[in-house]
C-alpha cells in the first residue's frame, strides 16, 4: 500500500512536472505542448465532473431512489426525474417547449433566491454596517480607539457615498462642479478597490507560481536523491 | 392555316378545318361574276334564270319584254340570217360591243353560224346570262323569224302590258323595233294607253323630264294626237309646255342623288343628252331581229333602279366630246330613216377612256377572274369557231369589253394606267364602292395604302385577297435606336472628386507587402525577460529559502480564527467547504492547510463539501496534505467526513442550511452520515460547531456568507479565501455585526495563521520566494514605469522637434 502510495506519489510528481513546463512553455508563445497540456486539463477535469455529477447527483438522488428506494422515495423521485426529462427536451428544437417550464422553475427558483440573498445577506448588513461605524458605544465596547474609529468610519462613509456617485449618470445638461468632483472622488475610490483586487489576484498568481516551482523544485530534488 | 395541301374541291381544310376559300369567292362561278359585273348587268343575268324557275317572280316589264319578244318575234323572220355581219366588228375595245352581239344574237337566231356559235360557247361557259338573253330572243324568233303572222299578230295585240314600267327612254326603242309598216298604224291606238301607263310608273322627275322635252321632240303620252310624241317632232305639242317643264326639271334635278349631279348640282351633259332626252330624241334601242323587242339594254331596270342603272356609267362627257349614247340616237336616225330594223347599225362605241371605270374593275378583278376565265374561254371558243368557219372572230362578241380582256393584253396596260391616274377617286360613285366585295380595299389612300393595297396574302383563308392587313404590325419591325451620348455632363469639381475615388480604389485594388514581423518582437523580449527574473528569483528563494523574510503578524481576523479554532471542542462537527478550483489550489491548498491543520490538531471532525464538482477530490486532496503536516492519517469515516459536491449552487446552499440531512444522506464513499457520533446531533447548519468556507472566488464566498449567515444561528463562520477575492470579503468581516467571524485571506494571511498557531506549512514555505516574487514584481512594475515615462519623454521630444522643425 505503501509502495503503491509512493508510486502513484512519483507518478503524480512526474505528471505535475511534466504539464507544468508544458504550461510554462507558454512563455515561448502559443505552441503545441501548451495546446496539448490545455486540452488535456480540460479533457480530465470535463471527465471528473461528469462522474462527480452521477456519483453524487443522478445515482444517489434520482436513480437509486427510483429503482431501490421505498415508494414514497420513489414517487418524490419521479418529479425531478420528470423533469429531467423534459430539461432534456431543450437539446431539440423541436421538442424545445417542453423544456421551457423546467428552465422557467430553476430560473425563477435561482433568481428568488439570489436576491433574497444579496438582500438580507448583503445590502442591509452592509448598509448596517455603514450606519454603526459612527457608534461610540460599539467602538467603545470593541475597545478600538475612538478617534481612529471615527476616521476609518469617515473614510468608508465617505468612500461609499463618492462611490456610489460616480454612477449617476446626468444626460441632460453636463454634470454640475460638485457633483464632477464627487464623481471624481468615486472614481478614485473605485480605482482604489480595483488596484487592491488586481494586487491580490497578483498575489494568488504568485503564489501559484512559488507552489509550482516548488513542486519542481521537490520533484527534482525527489528524482536526484529519491531518499530526500 | 396549318399549311397542309387539301383536294381543290374542298372549301374547308379537312385537317384544321380553316375555311379554304374567302367567302364571297367560294360562290358559284356565275355568282362571283355577278359579283363583280355592275347592278345592271346582273339584273340582266338573273333574267333568264328568273325565267326558268319562276316567271311569276318576274318584274312585269321584263314579262311584257318578253311578251313583246314573243309578239315581235314573226317580225324578224324578214331580218337576213347575216345580219350580224352589219355589227362593226374591227373595234374589240367597245364595251358596248355586247349590244352588238346581243343584236346579232337576236337578229341571227340559232341557225346562223355565229349566233349559233356564240351562242354554244358561251352557254357551255356559263355565262348564261347572255346566252339566256339569246335563247330569250331565240325562243321569240323560233316560231317563224321574219314571219309575216307574227308582225301580223304583233299588229292585232293591244300594247304589251310591261312597258308601263318600261323606262322613257326604252319608248323610243319599242317604236323603233316596230316595223315600219306598223309604225303607221299601231302608234294611234297602242301610243297613248301604254303610254299612259308607263308615265304612271315613272317617277316624278322623269315625268317632268318628259314634260320637259322641247314640243317637237316630245309627245305626251295622253295627248290624243293622231301619232305619239315619240313618232313625229311634228305632232308634238309639248313644244308649248318648254317653260315650264325647264323649271320642273331643275326641280327633278334637286331630287336626283349627288352622284347624278355635278358640282353644281346639275345634271351632266351626258345624262341630260341620255336619260332626259325625249322619246323622240333618244335613240332609238337596238331592235330585236325577230320583232322589235327592246333589247336589254344596260338602262333597261325598272323605274326604281334607274338611278343605280345611271350611275353605272359614272363617266363625265366633256363639252364637245360625242355622246356616248349618239349611237342611239344614230339607229334612230336610222330607223326613222329606214323604217327598218334590219338597216339598224352599231352605233359608234362608246371611247375607251370613258368606259375606264370598268377597266379599273377589270383590272381590280383581274386576278379574282382567272379561275372563271370566261371571256377568255368564251371568246376562245368563238375564236376557235370563226377559225373552224374561216372567219375572222369577233374580239368579244356579245361580252363587255372588260370581260372579253380579263387578261389585259402588255400594249394596252400602260394606258389603261394612264387611264387610272386620269381617273379622279372621288368621283367614284358610292355605290360602285358598295359593290366591291369584302376583302377588296377601295381606293388607295396613300403609300402605306397602296403598300398594304399591293400586298397579296399568299397563304391561308385569306391567300389571293390583296390589301389584307398583315400579322406582323409595322410597330414590330425594328428599327434602329437613336444614338444618345454616353458621356456624363459633369463639372469640374464633380470629375476630380471622381477622380480622387478612383484614385483610392485603385490603391486599394494594389497589393502593398506586408510589414516583415521582426523575429523577436520587443513585447515578446520584454515578456520573456519579465518571466524569467520573476521566474529565477522565485526560483532561488524556493531553492535557497534565502534571504528569510520574517513572517507576518495576524491581524484581528486572523487571531479571531485562531481562537474560534482553539474553542471547539474536541470531535465538534466542522463544516469546511472546499469550494474553489483546481487552478488555484497552489495558493487555497497553502492557505486552507493552515487552518486545517490547525483544525486537525483540535481534534474536530471536519465534514468536507464543496459546490464545485472538483471539490471533492480538492478536499481529500487537501486532508492528505493538512494531515501529513498535522502528522496524522486520516481516517475517511473516523476522523472526517466527505459530504461531496453540492449541486445547485444559491438555492442548494439555502436548502442545505436548512436541512443538511435531507440534502446529504451518505458520504463521498457511500458511508451513512448522520448515524456517526459527530454528526448526531447536526439537524441544521447552525448546528455545526465552526463552518470554514475556502473559497477563491468572491461572488461564490458572497453566497456563502447571504445564505449561511441567517441561518447559522451564532455558528462562527470563519473565510478562507484568496488574496483575490480579500477586498471583497472583508467587508462582511469589518461590519458591525460582523457576517464573517473571522478571515484567512491569501498566503500572506496562511503565513500568519501559521506564525499564530506557531506552525510551519506549506504557507512559511513558500513565504520566501513569494516575498522574492513580490519584490521582483515591484523591482519590475517600477522599473516599466520608469522606462514608459522615459520613453514617452523622448517621444514627445521627438514630436517637438518635428513640429519646429516643420
Amino acid at each position: 500500500m505503501t509502495d503503491l502510495a509512493n508510486l502513484s506519489s512519483v507518478i503524480g510528481m512526474f505528471v505535475g512536472f511534466v504539464f507544468t513546463l508544458l504550461i510554462f512553455s507558454y512563455l515561448l508563445g502559443d505552441n503545441a505542448l501548451f495546446r496539448f497540456a490545455t486540452h488535456v486539463f480540460i479533457g480530465v477535469s470535463a471527465g471528473y465532473v461528469v462522474s462527480m455529477a452521477f456519483l453524487n447527483v443522478i445515482w444517489p438522488r434520482l436513480l437509486s431512489p427510483v429503482l431501490s428506494g421505498l415508494p414514497e422515495e420513489r414517487l418524490l423521485a419521479a418529479i425531478p426525474l420528470l423533469l429531467s426529462g423534459l430539461l432534456l427536451a431543450k437539446a431539440t428544437s423541436r421538442l424545445n417547449k417542453f423544456g421551457s417550464p423546467v428552465m422557467a422553475f430553476l430560473a425563477g427558483v435561482g433568481a428568488a433566491v439570489v436576491v433574497g440573498g444579496a438582500v438580507t445577506g448583503t445590502l442591509f448588513p452592509q448598509a448596517a454596517a455603514t450606519i454603526n461605524l459612527f457608534d461610540m458605544q460599539a467602538m467603545q465596547t470593541s475597545g478600538k480607539p475612538l478617534g481612529a474609529g471615527l476616521f476609518n468610519g469617515t473614510i468608508m462613509l465617505v468612500g461609499a457615498l463618492v462611490s456610489l456617485a460616480y454612477f449617476h449618470f446626468h444626460v441632460r445638461t453636463p454634470k454640475p462642479l460638485w457633483l464632477q468632483a464627487v464623481s471624481w472622488a468615486g472614481q478614485a475610490m473605485i480605482a482604489i478597490a480595483l488596484g487592491a483586487v488586481f494586487a491580490g489576484v497578483y498575489m494568488a498568481a504568485l503564489a501559484a507560481l512559488v507552489e509550482r516551482l516548488d513542486a519542481l523544485v521537490e520533484f527534482i530534488r525527489w528524482f536526484i536523491n529519491p531518499a530526500t | 392555316m396549318c399549311g397542309k395541301a387539301n383536294p381543290e374541291e374542298l372549301d374547308v381544310c379537312q385537317y384544321c378545318q380553316a375555311r379554304l376559300k374567302p367567302i364571297w369567292e367560294s360562290a358559284p362561278l356565275e355568282s362571283a361574276s355577278d359579283n363583280d359585273l355592275p347592278e345592271w348587268l346582273r339584273s340582266l343575268r338573273s333574267e333568264p334564270e328568273a325565267e326558268k324557275g319562276k316567271e311569276e317572280a318576274l318584274p312585269d316589264w321584263l314579262s311584257g319584254l318578253r311578251d313583246v319578244s314573243d309578239v315581235e318575234a314573226p317580225l324578224e323572220a324578214d331580218q337576213p340570217p347575216g345580219a350580224a355581219d352589219e355589227f362593226p366588228q374591227d373595234q374589240p375595245d367597245v364595251s358596248s360591243q355586247w349590244f352588238g352581239s346581243t343584236f346579232a344574237s337576236d337578229e341571227e337566231p340559232a341557225e346562223a353560224g355565229l349566233g349559233g356559235q356564240l351562242e354554244g360557247d358561251l352557254s357551255e361557259e356559263s355565262i348564261s346570262w347572255l346566252s339566256r338573253i339569246q335563247e330569250t330572243d331565240a325562243r321569240s324568233g323560233e316560231p317563224a323569224p321574219g314571219s309575216d303572222e307574227a308582225g301580223e299578230e304583233a299588229s292585232q295585240l293591244s300594247p304589251p302590258s310591261f312597258e308601263d314600267e318600261i323606262p322613257e327612254w326604252l319608248k323610243p326603242d319599242a317604236l323603233a323595233e316596230q316595223p315600219p309598216e306598223q309604225t303607221d298604224s299601231a302608234p294611234q291606238a297602242q301610243t297613248p294607253e301604254w303610254g299612259a301607263s308607263e308615265e304612271q310608273a315613272l317617277p316624278e322627275w322623269l315625268k317632268d323630264e318628259m314634260l320637259q322635252e322641247p314640243a317637237e321632240q316630245q309627245a305626251p303620252p295622253s295627248q290624243e294626237t293622231p301619232s305619239p310624241e315619240w313618232f313625229g317632232e311634228d305632232i308634238s305639242p309639248a313644244q308649248q309646255l318648254a317653260d315650264e317643264t325647264e323649271a320642273k326639271q331643275q326641280a327633278a334635278q334637286r331630287e336626283l342623288p349627288d352622284w347624278m349631279t355635278d358640282e353644281e348640282g346639275h345634271l351632266p351633259e351626258w345624262l341630260q343628252s341620255g336619260i332626259f332626252v325625249s322619246p323622240l330624241e333618244q335613240p332609238p334601242p337596238p331592235v330585236s331581229s325577230s320583232g322589235g323587242e327592246p333589247l336589254p339594254t344596260p338602262a333597261e331596270p325598272e323605274e326604281s333602279e334607274l338611278p343605280a342603272a345611271d350611275a353605272k356609267l359614272p363617266f363625265k362627257m366633256e363639252e364637245g366630246e360625242p355622246s356616248p349614247l349618239e349611237w342611239l340616237a344614230s339607229l334612230e336616225a336610222e330607223s326613222e330613216g329606214s323604217k327598218s330594223a334590219k338597216d339598224l347599225q352599231i352605233p359608234p362605241e362608246i371611247p375607251e377612256d370613258e368606259l375606264s371605270w370598268l377597266s379599273e374593275l377589270e383590272t381590280a378583278y383581274s386576278d379574282l377572274l382567272p379561275e372563271v376565265d370566261i371571256a377568255s374561254e368564251g371568246a376562245g371558243g368563238l375564236s376557235e369557231g370563226f377559225e373552224s368557219e374561216g372567219l375572222s372572230p369577233p374580239p368579244v362578241e356579245g361580252l363587255p369589253s372588260w370581260l372579253s380582256e380579263t387578261e389585259p393584253e402588255g400594249e394596252e396596260a400602260p394606258a389603261l394606267a394612264d387611264e387610272e391616274e386620269s381617273l379622279q377617286p372621288a368621283e367614284l360613285p358610292s355605290w360602285l364602292q358598295a359593290m366591291r366585295p369584302l376583302g377588296v380595299p377601295g381606293e388607295p389612300s396613300g403609300d402605306a395604302g397602296a403598300a398594304e393595297t399591293e400586298q397579296v396574302e399568299g397563304a391561308g383563308p385569306l391567300a389571293g385577297l390583296r390589301g389584307v392587313l398583315p400579322a406582323e404590325p409595322d410597330v414590330s419591325q425594328g428599327t434602329k435606336p437613336s444614338a444618345f451620348p454616353i458621356r456624363l455632363q459633369v463639372t469640374a469639381a464633380q470629375e476630380e472628386q471622381a477622380n480622387l475615388l478612383r484614385r483610392l480604389i485603385e490603391a486599394e485594388a494594389q497589393p502593398r507587402p506586408l510589414p516583415q514581423a521582426p523575429v523577436l518582437p520587443a513585447q515578446f523580449v520584454l515578456r520573456l525577460v519579465m518571466a524569467v527574473l520573476l521566474i529565477l528569483s522565485v526560483l532561488i528563494g524556493v531553492v535557497s529559502g534565502l534571504p528569510e523574510f520574517a513572517r507576518p503578524a495576524p491581524g484581528s481576523e486572523i487571531l479571531a480564527v485562531r481562537q474560534m479554532i482553539e474553542h471547539l471542542a474536541p470531535q465538534s462537527p466542522v463544516l469546511f467547504a472546499v469550494d474553489y478550483e483546481p487552478s488555484y489550489s497552489g495558493e487555497m491548498d497553502a492557505v486552507s492547510g493552515a487552518v486545517l491543520g490547525h483544525l486537525l490538531r483540535r481534534n474536530v471532525y471536519p465534514v468536507m463539501i464543496s459546490t464545485v464538482p472538483t471539490g471533492p477530490i480538492q478536499a481529500e486532496r487537501l486532508l492528505n496534505m493538512a494531515g501529513k503536516a498535522a502528522g496524522q492519517s486520516l481516517a475517511p469515516t473516523e476522523q472526517y467526513a466527505n459530504l461531496g459536491y453540492l449541486a445547485g449552487g444559491a438555492a442548494a446552499l439555502a436548502a442545505f442550511a436548512e436541512t443538511p440531512r435531507a440534502y446529504f444522506a451518505l458520504d463521498i464513499q457511500g458511508g451513512q452520515l448522520w448515524n456517526r457520533p459527530q454528526l448526531q446531533n447536526v439537524g441544521s447548519v447552525g448546528e455545526f460547531a465552526m463552518v470554514v468556507v475556502a473559497v477563491e472566488n468572491p461572488d461564490r464566498a458572497r453566497f456563502w456568507v447571504e445564505q449561511l449567515s441567517p441561518r447559522l444561528k451564532g455558528t462562527p463562520l470563519v473565510m478562507i479565501v484568496s488574496a483575490q477575492a480579500e477586498p471583497l470579503i472583508r467587508p462582511y468581516y469589518d461590519a458591525a455585526p460582523a457576517q464573517v467571524q473571522g478571515l484567512v485571506s491569501g498566503l500572506l494571511g496562511a503565513t500568519a495563521y501559521e506564525a499564530a498557531t506557531v506552525q510551519n506549512g506549506a504557507a512559511s514555505l513558500y513565504w520566501t520566494p513569494f516575498n522574492i516574487g513580490l519584490l521582483v514584481a515591484v523591482l519590475l512594475m517600477f522599473l516599466g514605469g520608469v522606462m514608459n515615462l522615459i520613453a514617452g519623454r523622448i517621444v514627445r521630444q521627438k514630436q517637438r522637434q518635428e513640429t519646429k522643425s516643420k
